[in-house]
């Protein structure tokens, strides 16, 4: 955060990442919770995803370069980009 | 004839691969992930296990050890790499050989043997075997289920759909024939009641191959 007298001072930002497989890949534990919810509970579910939660507390200057360092490790280390894909929000 | 096993924290097997390679011939030595040492040798081998507890995905954290780095060097410059089980995971996330893996499917732990066939006997790791030679091996993960994700060059195929991999695979090389892959354990047949002499013909393949290829 930057203040009207030009001193930076880092700020904790805070994310949820989650994490998805992407369509094309078969997720058979997701067949399964929908088949039961749908044969076995009558739940009329007409979609349902599972995926991993990841929450970040970034130390930054500003919410921009927080946001860069969560692309940054999602793309380097905590998602998969061949199977995953994953979208970042504030926590 | 030298091979280098890598240990990273985690990795099993290693005794098993040590005498598979000693076996037929190479000089064997192991290499712990924090020793920053040079990979000056003919062979390197991934073992399996779980590395890093398998925390986040299966081989995700080794990619950032220094030793991985010199594997990927070692590999990109055309020597010869082999992965087993985790092994093979660690391969494809450094970015060695294409895919991914997920939980097996039908889900959990899978232990035990299991029939592959040799689906590409013109490689420098399967020239011993017949084509569609088919072998009996052991098998043992919970994240084996291989998915692919591009062309690949497939080297062996479960006989049965038995965790779920696309298309029943069970190893792949890369383009250039130098990086293999395999979800199974050929190297747990080195002793006592399990011996299995065609499980074990992989490991004389490759020493055959590197002789030719180097000569000695």
């Amino acid at each position: 955060m930057v203040f009207s007298n030009g001193r930076v001072v880092n700020v904790v930002y805070k994310f949820v990442v989650n994490i998805y497989h992407k369509d094309d890949v078969r997720d058979p534990e997701m067949e399964h919770v929908l088949k039961i919810l749908k044969e076995k509970l009558n739940i009329p579910v007409e979609n349902l995803k599972f995926g991993k939660t990841v929450y970040l507390e970034i130390n930054a200057e500003s919410p921009e370069s927080a946001t860069e360092f969560v692309k940054k490790a999602c793309e380097n280390l905590l998602v998969n980009p061949s199977l995953e894909y994953y979208e970042v929000n504030e926590g | 004839m030298k091979a280098i096993v890598v240990r990273y924290p985690g990795s099993g097997d290693v005794d098993d691969l040590v005498l598979a390679f000693k076996n037929v011939g190479f000089n064997v030595e192991v290499m712990n992930f924090w020793e920053n040492k040079e990979l000056k040798c003919d062979l390197v081998v991934i073992p399996g296990g779980a590395s890093y507890g398998d925390y986040l995905r299966p081989g995700a954290l080794s990619v950032f050890d220094d030793i991985s780095k010199k594997v990927k060097d070692f590999a990109e410059s055309g020597g010869v790499v082999l992965g087993i089980g985790n092994g093979f995971q660690i391969l494809v996330e450094n970015g060695l050989l294409p895919g991914g893996f997920l939980p097996n499917y039908p889900s959990g732990y899978v232990c035990g043997y299991v029939e592959v066939t040799v689906e590409n006997n013109k490689t420098l790791f399967t020239s011993d075997y017949e084509e569609c030679e088919s072998l009996l091996v052991p098998i043992s993960c919970k994240f084996g289920r291989y998915v692919k994700t591009s062309d690949v060059k497939v080297i062996f195929r479960f006989k049965e759909d038995l965790i779920g991999s696309d298309e029943r695979i069970a190893g792949v090389c890369n383009k250039k024939g130098n990086v293999l892959g395999i979800i199974f354990h050929p190297e747990r047949m080195m002793k006592g009641f399990i011996q299995g002499e065609k499980a074990l013909k992989i490991f004389e393949s490759i020493y055959r191959n590197l002789k030719k290829k180097t000569g000695e």
